[in-house]
């Protein structure tokens, strides 16, 4: 299993160079050191907004990730990224929890 | 049967029922356009809330948020490339390239005309042609449904876009995909890596949100954002026509809007395909028999058509099993079903005589409902692409994010599901980086399941004999069409 | 100025914050339950098992004072709902509906592994028996159970059944009877009662086993299926001519539904839920919709629970190795 994972890799490594590496360079728009170094990290911002759901709780992992995702993407007003962050939070926990009533993992806040 | 036509007439149109029809629709369309929620939620929490209904309310009400949520489904399909429901994925790939051209108000239109059509289509079926086609849908047994969804395979090798060897590198990796899970016959568990929440394999919810949504978050995350002035995504194209479907254009497409249509009302008559799939089938049947095929993929028009015709058949058709023999076509017809079954009204063969007025004012209703959904399904698109063009990115993306992990979440109880969601947006969006086709992927993901399981089913009852293929006509002529299929398909590769 | 402005803002949202989270969820000290209470479906949406849950959980807030929030956690015939289960809070707040390839997965180890044993469930009552049958096409040439059984002697091998997976008590009931006749057929699975009672219909296969309720009844009723032989206690109304397993000679346990908690639950936790189902059981509107739906409910203690347990253990496991499902 772990060979097929390492075949299919090198494999697709392999096509890479062959055929499409140019192709990448020109498909990749203005894509700059910052703007890598902004994917990745939204992307582990993403991944330890899930690990961390069941530790922390929705409510602060979901504030902190809206907070995150909206600066790395350009916001840069504070008043509007807190207030959305929250008031946003506070929405879908209020829809999902209240309304569909579907338990979100609580975290450090059980009350 | 007369005075159940009548009195099914005025109970469709009496005002609480009226009331409620539009209700249902607004609530579904609004349900469906949020990545992240469809009517698989809606319906189940909406059911408490029709206890005090009389049945024929109850159920026109669950019924109008089941059609408006498809429809809702297209909207954010189209403005942010995420589905808003599994039954949109096939419309994210035309819709929203139309979109990125300025076009959102026309490809939002398309898909509300081809919509209506195919829902108005399948119901007229429905109603005439109901018994009749339940029992046909009756000779579908394993070998037949094996040999239809080997066709339907087959239909992969048409979305595999520019580049060949992409393509069916993605397909291969749906095939993969689907073998995770319980063995269908055995029940040994497959590529679970004792991870429990896999035995029913992985769910279409979080490779749709991830591969679509999460993706094209993370694509959104590398563009340069200018802080000065924040702009939306989507450009606004100011020629009033090009907001517009006018009745030539609607013309213009209207064999996809057929086809789709067909195909919808087939694979939703037939139990254990689902909108998603035929979506898909409906989107490579009218390429392949398109005149400009090479415009698929970027905007065309016929694209967007084909497949909302076809998903909306597909919900109005996937009654016809339901209402005549009880048998649900695909899963939100199943809680739909206990809906029917709490109210009192039991799906099946005697439902003509025992509720035979219920059933009428369900079928007028079923067609009156698209005219509901003409007028709101407008408001509802118009209030949507004000908030997506206005609404910075930087705030509409980090949003959907969250609901998508949030609904993800809220199908299956589950943070498996979040993380397999995510690992799906990074596989989406190197996808997308290098240029691999997502259709493919999705669509043998979606079948090879089906498939193994039907197969298997009937080799088992042949006692592994293959000869069951071709003893069973209908399983034949799919076999032959198969066949026929793959033969012009490598006419037109060499091409 | 700016940074003066922000921190206003900063105020009202955590005040927002606040009293959305606080509003509804003191109860400090209050009784048991002071929250929404969690009832795992061991099968998915529209099926029995869904939607009896559903209108238990439609009466729910009266008898309980909470709302029951309903999940699907299919898969495993029960064992992934179980697994569910042992993954919360052994405070009462979760309850599963467990069938008994479910309560016992040490028993049936055979067809799936198994992630806890009985003994780490705690029974709260009884919920449904399901009664089942055996049932062909209306035009099929065999007329009794007897009919079906002499062509399978005569024609071995050719005669092939849908059930609802391998290691289901309608696999292992069927599976059975073939020994004691010393029959073959074929054992097909599929995946819903709806989909054994379509392929009969269809033709694909020659006979069935599933639940009697909900659609095979109206199917029946129809005289578009015939049952042949039921799996229950008693006859089914819908057709007194048709004779039970039992009256055959075949002995089973029969195919039973119930809620079952966490071992660690505390005790008096537990008796409230007991208590507070027996209300709902009792309630009218539920039973209404039970008895439309032709859904067997009935109440009974965990004794009556152990003791199917024990059955399982004793009789079943046994059986099991005779018919060569055990390792």
């Amino acid at each position: 299993m772990f060979l097929a994972v390492v075949l299919i890799i090198n494999n697709m490594r392999l096509l890479k160079k062959r055929s499409g590496y140019a192709k990448i360079e020109e498909s990749a728009t203005e894509t700059s050191a910052t703007q890598r170094g902004k994917l990745w990290a939204g992307i582990l911002v993403c991944f330890g907004y899930v690990l961390l759901m069941n530790l922390v709780g929705f409510l602060i992992v979901t504030f902190s990730i809206l907070v995150v995702l909206m600066y790395l993407m350009g916001q840069r007003n504070l008043r509007i990224i807190v207030s959305i962050a929250v008031s946003f939070t506070a929405l879908v926990y209020y829809v999902f929890s209240k309304i569909l009533i579907i338990q979100l993992p609580e975290g450090l806040l059980s009350f | 049967m007369i005075e159940h036509i009548v009195n099914g007439f005025s109970l469709t149109f009496g005002l609480s029922n009226l009331l409620l029809m539009s209700l249902g629709m607004f609530i579904g369309i609004v349900v469906g356009a949020i990545p992240g929620l469809n009517s698989m939620q809606l319906i189940p929490i909406s059911i408490p809330f029709t206890f005090w209904m009389k049945p024929h309310l109850a159920l026109m009400f669950l019924l109008s948020e089941y059609v408006g949520s498809i429809y809702g489904g297209s909207i954010s399909a189209i403005l942010i490339n995420t589905p808003g429901t599994p039954a949109a994925v096939a419309t994210v790939i035309d819709g929203y390239p139309l979109a990125k051209q300025g076009k959102s108000g026309k490809a939002l239109k398309m898909a509300l005309y081809s919509s209506i059509f195919g829902d108005i289509f399948s119901t007229c079926v429905l109603i005439v042609g109901a018994v009749v086609l339940a029992r046909i849908a009756m000779k579908f047994g394993p070998a037949e449904m094996a040999a239809v969804i080997l066709f339907s395979l087959t239909l992969t090798a048409t979305v595999l876009g520019k580049s060949i060897i992409k393509g069916l590198i993605a397909a291969v990796g749906g095939l993969i995909l689907g073998v995770v899970g319980s063995d269908p016959i055995t029940g040994t568990p497959r590529m679970m890596f004792s991870v429990y929440e896999l035995s029913q394999g992985i769910g279409l919810v979080p490779v749709i949100m991830g591969l679509f949504a999460v993706s094209e978050v993370f694509v959104q995350l590398e563009r340069k954002f200018t802080t000065r002035k924040i702009k939306g995504h989507l450009p606004e194209s100011p020629k009033k026509e090009d907001q517009r479907v006018s009745l030539r254009e609607f013309l213009s497409v209207k064999r996809s809007v057929f086809l789709g249509t067909i195909v919808g009302t087939f694979f939703g008559t037939i139990p254990g395909v689902g909108a998603s799939a035929s979506a898909f089938a409906a989107y490579s049947v009218a390429q392949r028999t398109s005149r400009n095929p090479e415009k698929f993929g970027n905007g065309c028009l016929e694209g967007i058509a084909s497949v909302e015709a076809a998903n909306n058949a597909t919900t109005a058709s996937a009654l016809i099993p339901f209402l005549t023999l009880g048998i649900p076509g695909c899963a939100t017809v199943a809680v739909l079903a206990a809906a029917f079954m709490l109210h009192g009204v039991i799906p099946g063969p005697l439902i003509f005589v025992q509720h035979g007025d219920v059933v009428y004012s369900i079928f007028i209703g079923l067609l009156f409902v698209n005219v509901l959904m003409l007028f709101e399904a407008q408001l509802g698109m118009n209030i949507c692409r004000k908030i997506v063009t206005g609404v910075p990115t930087g705030i509409i993306f980090p949003i959907v994010f969250v609901l998508c992990a949030t609904g993800t979440y809220s199908v299956s109880h589950s943070v498996v599901d979040v993380i397999l969601m995510l690992g799906f947006g990074l596989m989406g969006y190197v996808m997308y980086k290098y240029e691999y086709p997502a259709a493919p992927l999705l669509i043998s993901f979606i079948l090879s399941p089906i498939f193994e399981q039907a197969m298997r089913q009937a080799l088992v009852i042949s006692h592994g004999s293959p000869m069951v293929f071709f003893r069973h006509p209908i399983a034949l002529v799919f076999v032959i069409l198969t066949l026929i299929s793959l033969v012009l398909i490598s006419f037109l590769i060499r091409r | 100025m700016k940074l003066r402005a922000s921190r206003n803002w900063l105020v009202l949202a955590a005040i927002v914050a606040v009293v959305f989270l606080v509003q509804g969820n003191f109860a400090l000290g209050a009784a048991f339950p002071t929250k929404p209470i969690t009832l795992v479906s061991s099968f998915g949406a529209g099926g029995g098992t869904d939607v009896t849950l559903r209108s238990l959980s439609s009466v729910f807030h009266h008898h309980f004072g909470q709302p029951a929030i309903v999940i699907d956690k299919p898969g495993g015939a029960s064992i992934v709902a179980g697994d569910f289960l042992l993954s919360r809070k052994a405070d009462g707040y979760t309850v599963a509906f467990l069938v008994p390839t479910g309560v016992v997965p040490e028993v049936y180890t055979y067809f799936r592994e198994a992630t806890y044993t009985s003994e780490d469930l705690k029974p709260v009552c009884l919920m449904s028996i399901v009664a089942f049958g055996l049932y062909v096409k209306d035009d099929s040439r065999f007329q009794t159970l007897e009919d079906l059984l002499n062509y399978g002697k005569q024609h071995p091998g050719k005669l092939a059944y849908a059930h609802n997976g391998r290691g289901h008590s309608y696999h292992l009931l069927m599976e059975m009877v073939k020994d004691r006749n010393n029959i073959e057929t074929q054992d097909v699975p599929f995946k819903s009662g709806a989909d054994i009672a379509m392929q009969v219909l269809g033709g694909h296969v020659d006979f069935g086993l599933s639940q009697t309720a909900g659609t095979v009844d109206s199917l029946i009723k129809a005289k578009n299926l015939r049952l042949l032989a039921v799996a229950h206690s008693e006859r089914l109304p819908v057709a007194p001519e048709v004779p039970t397993f039992e009256e055959l000679g075949y002995k089973f346990r029969p195919h039973y539904g119930a809620l079952f908690v966490p071992k660690a639950t505390p005790d008096n936790i537990v008796t409230l839920l007991r208590e507070g189902l027996q209300k709902c059981y009792a309630d009218k509107s539920f039973t209404s919709m039970m008895k439309r739906m032709g859904f067997i409910i009935q109440y009974a203690g965990p004794e009556v629970i152990e003791d199917y347990i024990k059955t399982e253990k004793e009789i079943i496991k046994p059986l099991l190795k005779k018919l060569g499902f055990a390792k």
